[in-house]
């Protein structure tokens, strides 16, 4: 029950309308100067509070500046993911940001607000250790949790144990604000000094508070907490009012709600009133003046809709929320403000990767440690005054550096003088002067870890890069210019991109962690935010709709939303309505795919680290939070091609052909320039999708130069840029677009192309200067780039014009330039891709066996295992089943009869196959041979029933079939007994095994004897080939003379239909191997019918054909309709469609089919290649 | 001679009941369910329909969305539950040996019934006549010698038919039939009786014991099905296995828990009245929840007494209902049955009982309702159930 | 309709089969069809409607099997089968030997799908036929014409042998029958019990062919079987049992064919016909519920 405040105190009246509130009538308003400006809030939830707060921190920052806030906190609970997202927010407000967390558990809250580096870094520990999986917040159940502790099984974060474990120096670390009075008590008790003054505080005439820079504990006032006041009073603590920030709208309320539901897994209608925040915490006006306080409403509960809003406070209230309006002022100011200054860098300590011990434990200290400035002394926490300037290398580490480029100069040149050794000299120059050596060494090891790697992004610009192996494509040769990589001007650390073969990255990340050390690398994190897709499913949940129900909205969303939209329900509606407010809200922590984080010491001293849900290391922030913090981030990337270009060099390898990492020239080879002319690329790393295809053939260029401008231009926003390219190309004259821009871009035919052709038209046109030019070439890759690449739309324009250029002009330069946001690749990236598109063109067109198999193991790119199939058929190769004996787990290639080579499908080709029962039959068949018998197979293996019907279903015991045949047969007679002649009975075979030990575990469970040795007459040999397992013969058992012979099992032993055995290889392989899936609609593929590689005889006909999807984009056309392009096949040739919005409403849904399409269009010609375009399509029955 | 379980298996019971009242329907591909209002789902649908692609359970949106100008009749419920009960009726008419097992199926053993009924296929003849006659719809009928013969003769001679074996042909025409027909085939079996080759249920039924074993744990019970061996008896309901039931439709289905609560309240209502009426209390409530994407939530609860007072029974249905409500999903069906019946009213007592004065209030609740109807006199919450509820259905 | 029998809105008909294998030629006229019908219709009383027999099955060899046949029905040999005064609205035609035997050479099969195709086109068109019954002179129907209409086909009927079995062989050879005859109203009947699967029959269902049901005299006798099947049945596949399609009543398409084997008026002293039609009148009722087309044929003993 609140008491009447009135008891306690006995203080002069304040006037309280001067402090922001509704003006009471009839109070005189001549002191506003008492307390200036609203309060400032202290207490502010974003939506970074996951899955409770709703609004978005930038939006906070924006409702601040229109109030004219100075400065703003951020106090989300429990956490700081949102951190970057609002410092960034209000570095561009102007606003000082006060960083804080809000610690919170069922009972109450601590508020704590660091007023230095060294609280800042308390926190981020705290957070850390907070995020181990399990353990949660105590606030005020001290003794609980430390009877938990005593007991050794805490898992709770008792934050004020932490506090004084810590031994935080609370009067220049902290501000500790709190309503809950058992913390408030614990705190009063345990503060180490006794430095928490008793109210005594005289206010003074201004109002405000003295300025104690001793007192750091408050009691939290707020407009949310009146019924404590009294008791907060008593306390006897410094007030501090503040008012709480939730919301900023009333309608983020039912948002809350539905986030809490989510949370919870419970739905919607289960998340009661009092779990929600109460809606005065709601930003407005009135609520950031001291007037909300006092709104009489809420503290006498008075419900009349014309009471007062603010009432006359007693004096003695008054004065307390003086003093309190005044503490808040006070913390505003002593607040650490922007917490993200200077960069964090590793040091070089020797290569840690290759296993061998670091150069020594010690020697950590003794190199001096990037980043933390000596004059602090204090290691553990980053110093605000630390800057760029700091960062100074390793001992020596410039001259390994230089050393390692050295010897990798004569490798790839082999010399290293002239152009080498000037531009050698040139990049050292500048890395050893801003002190990336470590961070170049560093690279390099992890690198060198890697089979092949492709450093992508600008880094491929470096011919320091380049010797040190980090990328492939010579700089020089390829006029690539390191400027775009590092300049003198450039004030953000350098940025390397490496992608690995997918398969090894995860190994490379965990070595990486290893060799470092757990406490001083984290993976980036993934604010992983609600897409429309998963807002509206948990929506749905939430409203209690069941899964099946959602995936068919969503399907039928897919196919035409409109129309959906207008088909469905009142409730779907709701839910897609409510679900829209969800959309972009964060929602968990997930990893990035390969960014990483190396620090000199903690790295829990610079950000929180948390754990995913997958139990991966990850900092609160993201990639572009990680930046901000000043932590210098390493992306190891996933890259399928690679692992291809690897599997197909080591299969050539095994059969002689060695393919020289060096002496290797993809670039100079004539079949693999005519290769990507022709666009014939499907498995190609980059030039297989059809949009490349389709540009390679227009183009009919294959060199590496195009192939260079290919790569970048064929962003998803520069279509019309594209066919006015590939006509310029193609000898249409053409002008510059402006005379500013003359020569600039040439080699792209006057059309902008690159990242960094952006900065040149900037400067060039509108006169930016070069960092000016360089962050517009840098928003260009970050998430919402659209939207901040606008904010340069005015000074472009004011730029551009005051240099004569004409508006039309402007507008069409600008345009170009927004085609760039979102996608865009700078020239040493795309030259680094193009390198590797080579390298497996090169295979392609040499080796398509070993190619192709590679593609397939590595489960290609852009297309199905039944798309590359059927390519691989095209280019004449066989396709063999997977083997029991042959197989291995990756496809391969073989040659077949008549010389014929073939791809044999590999065990990971099998679906429903599990890895481990894979890697048993390699091992087994790497101990003791191949597999005689299906028998002897089920013997020797262990597996699950959907083992063997994939085994069987697929085919790989078709070799066995036959076991008379087998050469083994002769000495094993007994097998010939029940000789396994069909895919039926091989299944039944190991189908009785499987249950044989089945049943045999269940009676051993029970105690029993072995059923074996309940067969009379025990007749396993101990000359059987693997006397160990007592499943042994359970054939045997029932083939014994004086029982019925069982020579078969009972199962048919017809060999299968061709149809039924394509069937299940399209079930278990997805795709049929003799023949095209098409066969399998026999009567159809009969029909007499247009074959698609006969389309080009066709142009501008109609025409009809039976096709097959294999892949689809979805886009929108100019006025936001959704249309598709659509790649078919028959079992002739592939061949482009669109469909084009009718067409894509009405026929859409049947692409999602697996049945043979009759399709129906006309024939067109664009720059010669050929597209159909859609009028109709039918399934074929 | 034919063998003698009857089955009777009327899948279809609405659409055949709304072809009868429509023959325009007849052939048409039409569905029944509750339209206009939102989420309707497709209760039941003609043949025509269902080779289209439209499933029962499907929403009403979806179906209509796939076959445009889909035919949609309203369901009638109550004629429903008549012509199942009086299925019933006229099975018991038959022999006492009748076995219910969901609505519209029924399983009778007509051995030894030939003195009075005659043999049993024309005693089956006459009961399908019979139902044809008084109903109008013609479910379809088999006649064998046993309950997984006959299953699986129902289901190759759909819909309407009637087919009557001998012993001896009985088998081989099971045999003949794709394994799927075969009770407790499912599809992940089927697909592994698939790869080796068994594709009729005479495949299945010619395995070896330690065949039969190797398709699955439950392969020996399915082999000796398929060889026509199957002597689960026809199980008639015991007489003290009686209860009382009803169900409301949730329309929109909901899982707002209040008008689950609601719901479940007024169902207790109408039982307890119900029961009363026969001064019966219930010593044991059962919820059962019918999720919109067809799962099931069950709970039920034994209680100390038999309990006939409707503020006892809400009380217990309704932490039954919180019981059965376990997932996240809409409701579509509430069904409380009260059962293991004694005996209703107060235990004597020397003194006046603890509850006179509810006892008096329902009492006098009772007597309004016995008059008038039960919806002349409803607490007003049960008003805004609104049309969202159908009792009944 | 007797025995309050009603199957409004339901295109019902009674009728009898006709012999195959010769007797279709010019000169030889069939046996003496008016003294079986007349005891026919003493048996059936009140079964039959009151139009009486209004249908046939005649053999494709009364169409072709000579040159003498054709001019057998436009001289009017419906109505000289069921007497001047029945209304022959239509007859069934059964596909014989060539259709039925898969070794049966290919030309003649041909020859024979392509006239039933043109007589049922003609048919189907209402267009005057040779094969039209001629209004008998001076009936005094007004209308005059059109009292006597056109007899349509309303039913091909295929009769598999008891030999005829499931297998490959017979699978392609019925779907070849089939697709050449798509369009037509087919009927099949199946005297090899292997036919009644799930598959088959939904395939007839899905192609809109009806299964053809038949009745046996009890016992059920193998050799009347054999007969029943136009002498073509070989022992094949045959038990002491005796091996028979099972009882059934179910519609497979729109047309649901009906045909009583055995029924010769001999046996109505026992009362065992009447005994068989009596349990058959709620299995037509049932059947009317499902089928647009309904044509119940009689089939004697010696036929």
């Amino acid at each position: 029950m609140p008491e009447d405040p009135r008891d306690d105190f006995a203080s002069p009246q304040v006037d309280f309308a001067s402090l922001g509130g509704d003006p009471a009538p009839g109070v005189p308003s001549n002191k506003t100067e008492a307390v200036p400006g609203p309060l400032v809030p202290l207490v502010v939830q974003s939506c970074y509070s996951f899955l409770r707060g709703v609004p978005r921190p930038r939006d906070l920052v924006e409702a601040g500046k229109k109030t004219g806030l100075s400065h703003l906190a951020l106090t989300d609970r429990n956490g700081m993911h949102g951190l970057p997202t609002f410092v960034e927010a209000c570095r561009k407000a102007g606003i000082s940001p006060i960083t804080g967390v809000e610690f919170s558990d069922a009972s109450g809250r601590l508020v704590l607000i660091p007023r230095s580096g060294r609280g800042f870094s308390f926190l981020t520990q705290t957070l850390t250790a907070l995020a181990d999986p399990g353990f949660s917040v105590a606030v005020s159940g001290a003794i609980a949790s430390r009877r938990d502790k005593a007991k050794g099984k805490s898992n709770s974060v008792d934050i004020i144990d932490t506090m004084r474990e810590f031994k935080i120096e609370y009067a220049q670390d902290l501000f500790v604000l709190s309503d809950d009075l058992a913390a408030l008590k614990r705190l009063k008790a345990s503060s180490p000094r006794d430095l928490i003054t008793p109210l005594e505080y005289r206010p003074s005439e201004s109002g405000s508070s003295p300025d104690d820079p001793e007192s750091w504990l408050f009691c939290l006032v707020t407009p949310c907490n009146k019924a404590r006041w009294a008791a907060l009073a008593a306390t006897g603590l410094p007030p501090v009012a503040s008012p709480e920030i939730r919301f900023l709208q009333p309608s983020q309320r039912e948002v809350q709600r539905l986030l809490l539901a989510i949370g919870k897994k419970a739905g919607y209608w289960d998340v009661k009133e009092n779990e929600l925040d109460p809606l005065s915490a709601l930003w407005s006006k009135g609520t950031l003046g001291l007037g909300a306080l006092l709104s009489k409403q809420e503290l006498i509960g008075d419900l009349q809709p014309k009471a007062p809003s603010v009432w006359d406070p007693p004096p003695a209230l008054a004065s307390w929320l003086a003093t309190a309006a005044g503490n808040n002022r006070r913390i505003a100011n002593g607040a650490l403000g922007d917490p993200f200054v200077g960069i964090h860098f590793p040091s070089y300590q020797g290569n840690l990767l290759s296993g061998a011990p670091p150069p020594a434990a010690t020697g950590s200290s003794a190199a001096p440690e990037v980043c933390l400035p000596a004059a602090t002394g204090n290691s553990e926490a980053p110093k605000a005054e630390a800057s760029v300037a700091t960062i100074s290398p390793g001992p020596g580490s410039a001259e390994l550096l230089d050393a390692l480029v050295r010897q990798g100069a004569l490798r790839r040149y082999g010399h290293c003088d002239g152009t080498v050794a000037e531009r050698i000299a040139y990049e050292m120059a500048l890395i050893t002067a801003k002190g990336f050596c470590d961070y170049f060494l560093i690279v390099r090891d992890i690198v060198r870890k890697a089979s092949r790697v492709c450093g992508r992004g600008s880094a491929a610009a470096s011919i320091v890069s380049y010797c040190l192996g980090i990328t492939e494509v010579d700089p020089l040769r390829h006029n690539l210019y390191f400027d775009r990589f590092l300049n003198p001007g450039r004030k953000d650390p350098p940025d390397i991109d490496i992608d690995f073969a997918w398969d090894e990255r995860d190994e490379i990340l965990d070595a990486v962690v290893k060799a470092y050390g757990p406490e001083r690398v984290a993976r980036v994190a993934n604010h992983n935010c609600f897409r429309s897709k998963s807002a509206l499913r948990e929506t749905a949940r939430a409203f209690g709709m069941p899964d099946g129900e959602i995936s068919g909205f969503e399907r039928s969303l897919r196919v035409d939303k409109d129309k959906a939209l207008q088909d469905t329900d009142e409730a779907w509606r709701h839910i897609m309505t409510l679900s829209r407010d969800l959309v972009d809200l964060p929602r968990h922590l997930g990893a990035h795919s390969g960014g990483i984080v190396i620090v000199p010491n903690k790295i829990a001293n610079y950000a929180p680290i948390e754990e995913t849900g997958t139990g991966i290391r990850v900092l609160a922030w993201d990639k572009e939070g990680a930046e901000l913090a000043g932590l210098v981030k390493i992306d190891l990337l996933g890259n399928r091609s690679l692992a291809v270009v690897r599997d197909a060099v080591a299969s050539l390898r095994e059969q002689g052909v060695e393919l020289d990492k060096d002496g290797w020239h993809p670039i100079d080879d004539a079949d693999t320039v005519a290769l990507l002319a022709r666009g014939d690329t499907m498995g190609v790393f980059y030039v297989e999708s059809p949009a490349m295809r389709l540009l390679q053939k227009k183009t009919a260029r294959g060199d590496f130069e195009h192939l260079v401008i290919h790569s970048s231009i064929i962003r998803p926003a520069a279509n019309p840029y594209i066919n006015e390219y590939i006509d310029r190309l193609n000898g249409k004259p053409w002008n510059p677009l402006h005379p500013l821009l003359a020569g600039l871009f040439d080699e792209s035919y006057g059309i902008l192309c690159y990242q960094e052709d952006v900065s040149k038209a900037a400067i060039a046109l509108a006169g930016f200067s070069s960092a000016e030019a360089d962050g517009i070439r840098k928003i260009l890759a970050k998430k919402d780039s659209d939207t901040r690449l606008k904010e340069y739309w005015p000074a472009f324009e004011s730029g551009a014009s005051a240099r004569g250029v004409d508006p039309a002009t402007i507008k069409a330069v600008w345009d170009m330039i927004r085609s760039f946001s979102g996608y865009s690749f700078v020239k040493a990236h795309s030259a680094s891709y193009a390198m590797l598109s080579f390298q497996s063109a090169y295979l392609r067109a040499h080796y398509p066996a070993q190619f192709m198999a590679a593609v397939m193991s590595n489960h290609g790119g852009f297309y199905s295992t039944l798309a590359y199939a059927s390519e691989a058929r095209r280019m004449g190769l066989g396709l063999l089943s997977p083997d029991i004996n042959q197989s291995l787990w990756r496809c391969r290639s073989e040659i077949a009869t008549q010389g014929q080579h073939a791809i044999r499908f590999g065990f990971c080709m099998v679906s429903s196959l599990s890895a481990s029962v894979a890697q048993a039959i390699l091992d087994e068949r790497h101990r003791a041979g191949s597999f005689f018998s299906v028998d002897q197979f089920a013997r020797r293996v262990r597996f699950e029933r959907s083992d063997a019907e994939a085994l069987v279903g697929c085919g790989a015991f078709d070799s066995l079939l036959q076991v008379a045949k087998l050469p083994h047969a002769a000495q094993h007679p007994e097998f010939v007994d029940y000789a396994v002649v069909s895919r039926a009975q091989a299944l039944m075979t190991l189908l009785s095994v499987y249950a044989f030990r089945e049943d045999q575990a269940g009676l051993e469970e029970r105690g029993q004897e072995s059923r074996i040795r309940m067969i009379p007459g025990n007749l396993f040999s101990e000359d059987e080939l693997d006397p160990g397992g007592p499943f042994v013969g359970v054939h045997r058992c029932v083939t014994q003379p004086s029982q019925p012979p069982i020579p078969h099992n009972t199962p048919s032993q017809a060999p299968l239909s061709p149809r039924k055995r394509r069937q299940a290889e399209f079930k278990y392989l997805g795709t049929t191997l003799d023949c095209h899936p098409l066969e399998l609609w026999p009567r159809l593929f009969s029909q007499p019918r247009l074959r698609a590689r006969d389309l080009d005889r066709h142009v501008g006909r109609r025409i009809r054909l039976l096709a097959w999807p294999i892949t689809a984009k979805p886009v929108l056309t100019s006025s936001d309709e959704p249309m598709e392009f659509v790649s078919f096949e028959d079992e002739t040739a592939i061949f482009e469609a669109v469909l084009f919005p009718d067409a894509y409403k009405r026929f859409r849904h049947l692409l999602f089919e697996e049945t043979p399409l009759w399709v129906e269009g006309l024939v067109e010609k664009d720059r010669g290649a050929l597209t159909l375009t859609i009028e109709s399509i039918k399934k074929g029955e | 001679m034919a063998g003698t379980i009857l089955h009777i298996n009327a899948v279809g019971l609405m659409a055949a009941i709304a072809e009868l009242k429509d023959t325009s329907l007849r052939r048409r591909p039409f569905v029944v369910a509750n339209q206009g209002l939102s989420r309707a789902v497709v209760l039941d649908l003609s043949s025509s329909a269902h080779r289209e692609g439209i499933r029962r359970g499907m929403l009403l949106s979806l179906a209509q969305r796939s076959l445009p100008g889909l035919r949609v009749v309203e369901p009638d419920p109550r004629r429903c539950a008549e012509a199942d009960e009086l299925m019933w009726k006229m099975a018991l008419g038959l022999t006492p040996l009748v076995e219910k097992c969901g609505r519209g199926h029924l399983f009778l053993d007509l051995a030894g019934t030939g003195r009075m009924s005659g043999p049993p296929q024309d005693a089956s003849m006459r009961l399908r006549r019979e139902i044809i006659a008084r109903q109008g719809i013609s479910p379809t009928i088999a006649l064998a010698s046993t309950k997984t013969s006959t299953k699986v003769a129902t289901r190759v001679f759909r819909p309407g038919g009637f087919v009557a074996l001998d012993p001896h042909e009985e088998s081989q025409l099971v045999r003949l039939q794709p394994v799927e027909l075969l009770p407790g085939v499912g599809p992940v079996l089927k697909d592994r009786l698939s790869l080796l080759d068994i594709e009729m249920i005479g495949a299945l039924a010619d395995l070896r014991p330690f065949e039969a074993r190797a398709i699955g744990p439950r392969g020996p019970d399915l082999v000796v099905r398929a060889r026509g061996v199957d002597d689960s008896p026809v199980n008639p309901q015991a007489p003290e296995r009686r209860f009382l039931e009803e169900s409301a439709v949730l329309e929109p289905d909901s899982a707002e828990p209040e008008l689950l609560r609601l719901i479940v309240v007024r169902l207790s209502a109408t039982l307890g009245f119900a029961a009363r009426k026969q001064g019966m209390g219930a010593r044991r409530v059962g919820v059962r929840l019918d999720f919109t994407d067809g799962k099931e939530g069950f709970a039920a609860l034994r209680l100390p007494r038999a309990m006939y007072r409707d503020d006892e029974l809400a009380l217990a249905a309704e932490d039954a209902a919180r019981r059965a409500f376990i997932r996240r999903v809409r409701v579509r069906r509430v069904t409380l049955r009260l059962s293991e019946f004694g005996a209703a009213g107060p235990e004597l007592d020397l003194f006046d009982p603890r509850d006179a004065k509810v006892e008096q209030l329902q009492g006098a609740l009772d007597r309004v309702h016995a008059r008038h109807g039960y919806s002349a006199l409803v607490p007003c919450a049960f008003l805004s159930l609104g049309q969202s509820m159908r009792v009944g259905a | 309709m007797g025995r309050g029998l009603s199957f409004e809105g339901i295109d019902i008909s009674f009728g009898l089969s006709l012999p195959g294998e010769g007797g279709w030629d010019a000169a030889s006229a069939p046996p003496d069809w008016g003294a079986r019908i007349a005891s026919l219709r003493r048996v059936l009383g009140d079964f039959l409607p009151d139009g009486g027999f209004s249908s046939a099955e005649l053999p494709i060899e009364a169409l072709a099997g000579g040159s003498g046949s054709r001019d057998w029905l436009s001289r009017g040999g419906l109505r000289e089968i069921f007497g001047a005064e029945a209304t022959a609205r239509d007859f069934c035609l059964r596909l014989g030997r060539p259709f039925v035997d898969p070794d049966c050479p290919a030309a003649p099969y041909r020859a024979a799908v392509t006239e039933c195709r043109a007589v049922y086109a003609k048919c189907a068109a209402g267009a005057t036929t040779s094969y039209a019954v001629a209004p008998a002179a001076g009936n005094p129907t007004a209308g005059g014409p059109q009292a006597v209409s056109d007899p349509a086909i309303s039913a091909f009927l295929l009769e598999f042998p008891l030999g005829f079995a499931y297998g490959t062989r017979e699978r392609r050879h019925l779907d070849r029958l089939v697709r050449d005859l798509e369009g037509l109203p087919l009927a099949i009947a199946f005297y090899n019990p292997t036919w009644y699967s799930l598959r088959v029959i939904e395939a007839l269902r899905e192609k809109n062919i009806g299964l053809c049901l038949m009745d046996f005299p009890l016992p059920r006798n193998v050799a009347g079987m054999a007969n029943a099947t136009g002498g073509l049945a070989s022992a094949q596949g045959l038990t002491a049992q005796g091996v028979a399609p099972p009882r059934f009543d179910m519609a497979t398409s729109s047309l649901v064919y009906l045909k009583f084997h055995g029924f010769s008026p001999a046996r109505a002293v026992a009362g065992e016909l009447e005994a068989r039609l009596a349990s058959w009148i709620p299995r037509l009722e049932a059947l009317a519920l499902q089928a647009q087309t309904l044509r119940v044929i009689f089939q004697g003993e010696d036929a």
